[in-house]
């Protein structure tokens, strides 16, 4: 339990430098922005920052840096924190489509061959039911796919692996997110300036820890 | 050997390995035993450290390369390569039965098996770095390395001893050797090669769907895979949407965008300006300066900033505490804008002290 905790403060500080790195970034490039502008810095460096603590390592964060460095104004934005070739480029549209094709046709093939097979074996009602349940679960992994960035072609134990990863890392920007959230809050109602909220934070996160270290 | 015919897949040499290992399995099996302690009595008088895990190091490569091929085949996840191995692991479960009584009494090569297998357990947990991921592969190659009969291993073993004893670095090589899952089937179940692969597949997935479960909050009273899978939409695009709405609020919140990386890990920087006694008669600069050294001293900020995260986990926090309880403490502002000044102060010699 101790080694989770472990990883996952600094897994919440290595997001964090990231973070702020790249909205320092982001506010030299371009000053002035109004809040639209604001709110798309700083979840772009969120996105960006979470998706570097992987090091390329996942399906999800390679598209994710990939899709955030399509938009040609970000690209620059990207390539400039991150210096060292994390970037790695998606495979080719063509081998892409071939793939999804062939998955496509297999599933058909199988589709027709196992409903046969199983109207066969079982009792028609037995079919239906399984087959509306194999319906559902088809539906919803539908849109799993679609939440989870890059998840279009992969089979199922990969999408569940990717989602897994992904839950853990949206987590960890959540946590931080909404820690840093409270600290400013907090610090416009007591009236003090935005650094002192930043060390507020900053107490926040050493005392946690170390309740976490005494607890476990 | 009839499978053999049967399947076009299979390269000659393939379908001749299974074929040996088939008809000679118990002999197979006498012959590695004899070679096991040929080469450990070999070994031992050539390495005069007879140390468990050194004991044999031909047999340790051969066991690394094939424990090795394994984990390699569970982190690929690739599916199941052919399929009339497991008509083969079927086809004669005495043999198989016969060779696991066998096997139990060679009680080193397990214990190597285990010692090698929480090796490279350790090195794969290394490498993967992800969390539940690493539970997957250990739980996968753990339960693959129980279900797997021994008697396979053991031909296996035999097929690389003798690769092995031909060629030197032949490591690299006996990696690439293709490998073959072995499922046992259950009292009542098809052994159809193809439901057989979907049931190992299907143990995978919810294997994996425990683990989620785990981690999806209210995901224990659902059962089934639609139900689960629901929770887990729900979850992830309410985690989404939270994203969304504390970007907004901080936009709101912050309307310079002014967070610097050295307010959050201000704590360690006395350590390094005591060992800079030289700078701390450097006049303050100004704010347009500050910021320019700022933005210079990122890198240096990221650098330090680095050591101060690794420390804080092991630090006491007495120094940590006492600030948090003036916030607390602290409805005046007078004592909030003195840490400021300080800290700025500290920013800047910081920041000319890494130049």
């Amino acid at each position: 339990m101790k080694a989770r905790t472990g990883y996952s403060t600094s897994l919440k500080q290595e997001f964090l430098k990231k973070w702020i790195k790249g909205i320092r970034i982001y506010s030299n490039f371009k000053k002035d922005m109004n809040i639209l502008e604001r709110k798309k810095a700083i979840k772009l460096s969120a996105d960006l920052a979470i998706a570097s603590t992987r090091n390329a390592s996942t399906r999800w964060s390679r598209t994710l840096t990939a899709n955030i460095s399509k938009n040609e104004t970000n690209k620059l934005f990207v390539e400039q924190i991150f210096s060292d070739s994390e970037v790695i480029k998606k495979e080719a549209p063509s081998r892409l489509m071939a793939r999804s094709n062939r998955i496509a046709s297999k599933k058909i093939w199988r589709r027709s061959h196992i409903t046969q097979i199983k109207a066969r074996k079982m009792g028609p009602y037995a079919v239906k039911a399984s087959s509306i349940a194999k319906k559902l679960v088809k539906n919803r992994t539908k849109v799993l796919k679609s939440l989870v960035p890059g998840g279009e072609n992969m089979d199922g134990i990969s999408l569940i692996k990717e989602t897994l990863d992904y839950i853990v890392s949206l987590r960890v920007q959540v946590d931080v997110m909404r820690r840093l959230a409270s600290a400013a809050e907090n610090s416009t109602r007591l009236g003090l300036s935005s650094k002192c909220s930043v060390h507020w934070l900053q107490g926040i996160f050493t005392v946690l820890d170390h309740w976490c270290a005494m607890v476990h | 050997m009839l499978r053999c015919a049967q399947s076009t897949t299979l390269s000659p040499e393939k379908c001749s390995v299974l074929g040996m290992d088939i008809d000679i399995d118990i002999s197979v099996l006498e012959r590695q035993k004899a070679l096991l302690q040929r080469v450990y009595q070999q070994q031992q008088v050539q390495y005069l450290q007879p140390q468990e895990a050194n004991m044999n190091p031909l047999f340790h490569q051969n066991m690394s390369n094939m424990l090795l091929a394994k984990y390699q085949e569970c982190l690929d996840e690739t599916n199941l390569p052919s399929f009339p191995t497991f008509g083969r692991g079927f086809a004669c479960p005495e043999l198989t039965s016969g060779s696991h009584s066998a096997i139990s009494n060679n009680s080193s090569m397990t214990k190597h098996d285990h010692q090698i297998s929480s090796k490279r357990d350790r090195t794969v947990s290394n490498n993967t770095r992800k969390r539940k991921a690493e539970f997957d592969v250990e739980d996968d190659c753990k339960d693959k390395g129980t279900e797997r009969e021994a008697g396979e291993v053991q031909s296996e073993i035999t097929v690389k001893t003798d690769r092995e004893t031909s060629t030197n670095n032949s490591s690299k090589e006996s990696v690439q050797k293709p490998d073959y899952i072995h499922v046992r089937a259950r009292r009542g179940q098809a052994t159809d090669s193809h439901s057989l692969a979907e049931r190992a597949r299907r143990e995978k997935i919810s294997k994996k769907m425990k683990y989620l479960q785990d981690l999806v909050p209210g995901c224990h009273k659902v059962t089934g895979k639609a139900g689960m899978l629901d929770e887990i939409i729900n979850y992830v695009q309410s985690l989404q949407k939270q994203v969304e709405f504390l970007s907004m609020k901080l936009a709101a919140l912050n309307p310079r965008l002014d967070f610097s990386i050295d307010d959050f890990f201000p704590k360690e920087i006395p350590a390094y300006i005591a060992s800079f006694p030289m700078q701390l008669q450097v006049p303050n600069p100004s704010s347009l300066q500050y910021n320019q050294l700022q933005q210079g001293a990122i890198s240096c900020g990221v650098d330090i900033a680095m050591n101060p995260s690794q420390l804080l986990p092991q630090k006491e926090g007495s120094s940590s505490v006492p600030i948090t309880e003036v916030y607390h403490d602290s409805s005046s502002g007078h004592q909030a804008q003195v840490l400021p000044t300080w800290d700025s102060e500290w920013q800047n010699l910081f920041n000319v002290g890494f130049h």
